[in-house]
């Protein structure tokens, strides 16, 4: 009744062993036909069963038996160790209380075939009182034996099992004075002792003893479990104890028999007593098998058998030995089979405590999870099943469990799912955006801010991918989304969510600021024109501020660094970069540039951009402020710090109109004639004619730009006066140009006419005057040439003209007049052919060598004259025709008397094959000339003639470089000691032949020039043959002239 | 692991008020929703601190069927402690714990503390069993109370800690007699050889004092 009442409801049971019969072919049977088994033991691959008649069978795992006589009498305990083959008895070989321990050595056969009986001793000592053994303990080590009493005494043999001699044997104490009906070694310092009265534990090593329970077991009721614990069977319950106390307890009703432990089981045998056997005979005894896994704490066997002799527990299975000698094989069934069973059963959480406790693999497991889930899914236990997904990450296909929630509407599961995925680090991007996206729904439904709840967990409990989160959440809430980025420091994302979704500039602004140099650099590149749109102020302060010396705001202003000594170099960015950000916002572009600007080292593109929009605003700015930005401009232009492109500037500057920029770029460019056209152009000619004033004087052409400009008749007296006093244009020209323009009257060019007439007739005057005046001077020569020929000369010099005496002979006398003493003469004179009183002055310096006749010289002896042309042309000399300089202007003047200078002049080469003949000729002549002047009775005016024409011409050539130098600016640089006449004016037919063989007509002509100094040929002829004026006026129809001059005047390099 | 005192307690109480919950949570910290019935008594054990001292509690686990009484009730003796439980979604495991009381009271040792316990107080919206109650319940027969919950873990360390601090005062006080093992309290390892200078004279706690020592 008791049993019926709780028994079959407590455990839970399945059956994992098949029943086998006649496992043995009846081979055990036929030994043991007759006899009673009294005890069973096993080990070492081999079963042995003592019976009633003192046989031992040692039974092999082919059932083959081996029976020998192990007692005269009876056995009544044996136990076979484990790993060796002994087997120790203990039984009666006469009659009467007088037990015996054999020990057998099976390996070993005696000459009968059976086992050597190794040892035989008596089990009580012969002085004391003779008491039947009950129970038997061996220790696997073959050193410690225990033996124990039917009057509750314990006697320990501490010596080797197989020696005859025993060793020590002693009695324990305080064991009781109940029957022992169990004894067990935990380890070798420990024994169980299990009487019908208590369970006790021996510490051998100090013969204490401990007490564990006070209730006992019957006879083959204790086990020691796992090797650890021992197990007693008791009616109620079987109850755990281990050397330091109790442990746990199974509740498990049925007078127990027998109590086997196998592998993780426990068998238990209990008597079955049937309500047929309790009311009437005992003949129908019957045992049950309650198999109990201890671990899992379930039944796996239990059934009803015929009357059971032994549970005998070797080569790893499980046999019954029935009363009737039958053998039963208890075959445990494999996992699978086991698992198979749950499944049909649907215990699947079962089954995975079996298949974790026995070591099933994983995929195994795995797949138990997922039909476990599948199962609770099917059931529609949507929560339990999903944990059962869960313990399947990282191993079943997530889609699989994805797939069957997103189906149903239940997120809750899907949700815990993809949490733990993430949990586990097994998340894709999918999984995220999926379990956001489940989190979004979920709080539109239910309002729990799941996501609010996700997003802030700080410690990130949940591995997932920021970015892609911050994506999900974005498309919910931008709040949530940016305060993701914010919490995970995602600054890309805070500052983007802040600029395009929440448009919330100035926070983004802020936060940008307090990022490291690096970042806010980034970012105000990458947003800087979205944010100077809309928050201009802000945005160029933090511009301000990151070009200069940028530190983030939240940072200390006076770090550690900047403590420790150590000088940061501040960080800077390029203004460049984010010149353009600021489109069509000129003002705060230009508050930047300014302030950049200010900061020293700032690239050009920064006065570019800065002068640029400066311009910009001018234009559109009022006029009141014009002014004011004038003044900035102007003032950046002028800046010599202010590294600005100029070309550029004054592109912009054209553009927008900005004068006065274009004006002082021009000026700086030295741009003066595209000035002028400026002023002229609008109209400004007071400011054209300031700029030529300024500038005139490098640039005459300036003058002439106005004049080709038609400027308003106020300015044409002070422009013609300036033109005609620096002759740079002739008048024809001038009045040609003038005529071109239809609003002159004559009124405003009379002045210039008549003092250009009046001047014009003075010259022509004056060249009459000369010219008549030369006339009559040359018939005075013609006369005194005559005279000199044709009539005697005096000299009546009585006074030597060194030495100021009396003359006396003998003397020498010069057709100059001069007389001298011949010694003082001698003393003297240089040479004998000149007077010495008018050599000294006559006599000129060697000539330097000219420009030409160096080129010539060089032609001649160069291997390549075209380099050498070549080279002279890059220098110039080909450029400029007519410069005259002081000396050569001097020395005509002081040379009165020119004679001795045509023997050294190098031009006439025939002259000079006469040699000194010659120069006696001619010193013949100037005695001549000298005689006649000094005829004339007018000493000094006679030889004033020639000079004074000289010197005309050269006023006239002084003039003529005038006006050229004038007109052709600074061309001349290179050779200015070139005497030159006009181009124009001195080329003759006759030198041209005489000269054409040494190469161009332009050097000829130079040499031609160069000839035209000579006072005896050149003076008479150049100066009545070269009025300049005409050939000026002639000119402007020779193209050649005139373009020259043009192109001087619009080169650049100039 | 050395300990200096090692404290046993048992858990009781009806059927299917959680405390093999109670203990899983508070050994393992994991709740299992799907829980076997307790056959017999079971057993677990954890390290705690209290006052700077190590104290190992072994806690015995019950069961609550009616039919194991007689085998609990053995383990009633040699516990310092219990934690008597009902659930307070049933009010007849409440109107039972008399039964208990009387029970642990008779068969344990007059020491023992005992605390009581409402547990899953995460099923607020099933209550039977007012907190209230437990309270007066507990100050009529001098026990400790607390509501706790094994599946939240809400208050079940502090169940357990909280009866080893009385067991603990207890001990400083002088009411338990340490060298009886009967109380359930064991000296530690590092403690024994004191309590063996101080020649505090019982036969089994020098016994386990040498065993400790070989």
């Amino acid at each position: 009744m008791y049993i019926n009442k709780i028994g079959p409801f407590q455990w839970r049971r399945f059956t994992f062993f098949d029943i086998h019969n006649n496992v043995d072919k009846k081979k055990i049977a036929e030994c043991l036909q007759d006899t009673h088994i009294t005890v069973s033991t096993s080990g070492n691959g081999h079963v042995v069963l003592c019976d009633v008649t003192g046989w031992a069978h040692l039974i092999t795992r082919n059932w083959e038996v081996t029976s020998f006589k192990a007692y005269e009498l009876t056995v009544t305990l044996a136990q076979q160790l484990p790993h060796d083959p002994y087997l120790v008895t203990i039984g009666d070989d006469e009659a009467g209380v007088n037990p015996l321990i054999k020990v057998w050595d099976w390996s070993r056969s005696d000459r009968h075939g059976n086992p050597t009986c190794v040892r035989v001793s008596r089990a009580v000592p012969s002085h004391m009182r003779q008491t039947p053994v009950t129970a038997l303990a061996v220790h696997d080590n073959k050193n410690l034996m225990a033996v124990g009493f039917q009057d509750g005494s314990v006697t320990l043999f501490r010596s080797d099992i197989a020696r005859q001699r025993s060793g020590k044997m002693k009695t324990l104490p305080d064991s009781g004075i109940s029957p022992i009906t169990g004894l067990a070694f935990k380890g070798a310092d420990k024994l169980f002792v299990v009487s019908r009265a208590s369970v006790l534990v021996y510490w051998l090593g100090t013969e204490r003893c401990v007490t564990l329970d006070t209730r006992g077991a019957p006879p083959s009721c204790c086990v020691l479990a796992d090797s650890h614990r021992l197990t007693v069977a008791i009616d109620d319950a079987i109850y755990c104890y281990t050397t330091e106390g109790r442990g746990p307890c199974y509740a498990l009703e049925g007078e127990k028999v027998r109590l086997n432990w196998f592998r993780s089981y426990l068998v238990i045998t209990t008597n079955e007593l049937s309500a047929a056997s309790t009311s009437s005979t005992q003949s129908a005894k019957s045992h049950h098998i309650t198999i109990l896994d201890i671990q899992n704490k379930f039944i796996v066997f239990s059934k009803t058998f015929e009357a059971i002799d032994a549970v005998i527990t070797e080569w790893g299975c499980i046999y019954l030995l029935t009363k009737s000698k039958e053998v039963i094989y208890l075959e445990e069934k494999d996992l699978q089979s086991k698992l198979t069973l749950l499944f049909k059963k649907n215990l699947y959480d079962v089954a995975i405590r079996i298949a974790s406790s026995q070591h099933y693999d994983v995929e195994g497991l795995i797949e138990i999870y997922k039909q476990y889930g599948d199962h609770l899914y099917g059931k529609g236990d949507l929560k339990g099943a999903i944990e059962q997904y869960v313990k399947t990450i990282g191993w079943l296909e997530t889609s699989y469990v994805i797939r069957k929630y997103l189906e149903s509407r239940h997120l809750e599961p899907l949700v815990q799912y993809l949490e733990e995925l993430h949990k586990k680090g097994c998340a894709t991007e999918d999984h995220t955006t999926l379990l956001l996206t489940c989190y979004v729904k979920i709080d539109q439904h239910d309002q729990l801010g799941k996501l609010k709840e996700f997003i802030n967990t700080k410690d990130k409990a949940i591995d997932f991918d920021v970015d892609v989160a911050i994506k999900v959440v974005r498309q919910v809430s931008v709040e949530d989304a940016l305060s993701l980025a914010t919490i995970h420091k995602r600054h890309d994302w805070v500052v983007k969510l802040l600029v395009e979704d929440r448009k919330d500039y100035s926070r983004a602004l802020h936060y940008i600021a307090d990022l490291e140099f690096e970042q806010a650099e980034f970012y105000m590149r990458k947003y800087g024109h979205t944010l100077i749109q809309h928050q201009p102020q802000e945005s160029t302060q933090l511009l301000k501020l990151l070009c200069t010396d940028y530190k983030p705001r939240s940072k200390p202003l006076v770090d550690e660094a900047t403590l420790t000594g150590r000088t940061r170099e501040p960080d800077r960015a390029p203004p460049e970069d984010f010149i353009h950000m600021f489109l069509s916002n000129s003002e705060r572009l230009i508050e930047f540039l300014e302030h950049m600007s200010a900061t020293p080292g700032c690239s050009k593109l920064v006065y570019d951009a800065l002068i640029e929009h400066y311009i910009h605003v001018w234009a559109k700015s009022t006029e009141n402020e014009k002014a004011e930005y004038e003044a900035k401009i102007m003032k950046v232009l002028k800046d010599p710090e202010a590294n600005y492109d100029k070309d550029q500037t004054l592109v912009i500057c054209q553009m927008l109109g900005f004068k006065t920029g274009i004006l002082y770029l021009y000026e700086e460019n030295k741009l003066w004639r595209a000035q002028v056209a400026l002023h002229m152009r609008s109209g400004d000619a007071e400011g054209a004619l300031a700029a030529c004033r300024r500038r005139g004087g490098v640039c005459p052409r300036l003058w002439l730009d106005v004049l080709w400009w038609p400027p308003p008749p106020a300015c044409l007296p002070e422009l013609l006066h300036v033109i005609d006093s620096q002759k740079l244009l002739s008048p024809i020209l001038v009045v040609d140009c003038l005529t071109s323009t239809p609003t002159y009257t004559l009124g405003d060019v009379r002045k210039y006419l008549m003092d250009v007439l009046k001047s014009e007739s003075d010259v022509i005057n004056r060249e009459q005057e000369l010219a008549e005046k030369y006339r009559s001077e040359s018939e005075k020569m013609k006369a005194q040439i005559q005279r000199i020929q044709h009539e005697p000369v005096t000299f009546q010099s009585s006074r030597c003209a060194v030495c100021n005496r009396p003359l006396e002979l003998p003397t020498v006398h010069f057709l100059c007049q001069h007389s001298f003493h011949q010694h003082c003469f001698q003393s003297y004179s240089e040479s004998e052919c000149e007077c010495p009183t008018c050599a000294p002055s006559g006599r000129r310096p060697p000539q330097p060598q000219h420009a030409a006749e160096a080129m010539h010289a060089r032609l001649r002896t160069d291997h390549d004259p075209y380099a050498v042309v070549s080279e002279y042309y890059g220098r110039g000399l080909f450029n400029k025709l007519t410069v005259v300089t002081g000396s050569h202007e001097t020395p005509p003047a002081s040379a009165p008397a020119p004679a001795p200078a045509p023997a050294a002049a190098p031009a006439p080469a025939p002259a000079q094959t006469y040699g000194p003949g010659a120069e006696a000729k001619l010193r013949l002549q100037e005695g001549h000339s000298k005689l006649v002047s000094t005829n004339s009775s007018k000493p000094g005016s006679g030889v004033v003639p020639v000079p004074e024409g000289r010197m005309r011409a050269n006023e006239r050539v002084l003039e003529q470089q005038r006006y050229s130098s004038s007109l052709e600016a600074n061309l001349n640089r290179l050779e200015p000691i070139r005497q030159k006449t006009s181009p124009l004016a001195s080329p003759k037919p006759g030198r041209r032949e005489e000269q054409s063989a040494r190469g161009s007509p332009k050097i000829s002509s130079a040499i031609a020039n160069e000839t035209a100094k000579n006072p005896f040929e050149e003076p008479v002829y150049d100066e009545t043959k070269n009025p300049f004026a005409d050939d000026e006026a002639n000119d402007p129809t020779n193209p050649f002239a005139e373009d020259e001059d043009y192109d001087k005047n619009l080169n650049p390099f100039s | 692991m050395a300990y200096a005192y090692l404290f046993k307690y048992i858990i009781i109480g009806d059927t299917g008020v959680g405390k093999s919950c109670l203990l899983l949570q508070f050994t393992d910290k994991r709740f299992q929703p799907v829980h076997d019935l307790t056959i017999g008594v079971e057993f677990g054990a954890r390290m705690i601190t209290i006052d700077g001292k190590q104290i190992k509690l072994q806690i015995w686990d019950t069961a609550g069927q009616e039919a194991f009484r007689s085998i609990t009730r053995s383990y009633y003796r040699g516990a310092a402690g219990a934690l008597l439980v009902y659930d307070i979604t049933r009010r007849d495991t409440f109107n039972h714990l008399t039964t208990w009381l009387e029970d642990a009271r008779q068969h344990s040792n007059s020491n023992m503390v005992i605390m009581l316990i409402g547990n899953k107080s995460d099923l607020e919206s099933r209550r039977e069993v007012k907190k209230e109650e437990g309270e007066a319940f507990a100050r009529e027969h001098g026990l400790v109370f607390m509501e706790t919950s094994a599946k939240t873990a809400a208050n079940v360390e502090e169940a357990f800690i909280n009866t080893a601090k009385e067991i603990y005062e207890k001990i400083q006080e002088g009411v338990f007699d340490i060298n009886n093992e009967a109380n359930g309290i064991k000296i530690g390892p590092q403690h024994s050889a004191a309590g063996g200078a101080g020649g505090a004279g019982g036969a089994g706690a020098g016994g386990a004092a040498g065993g400790g020592c070989c």
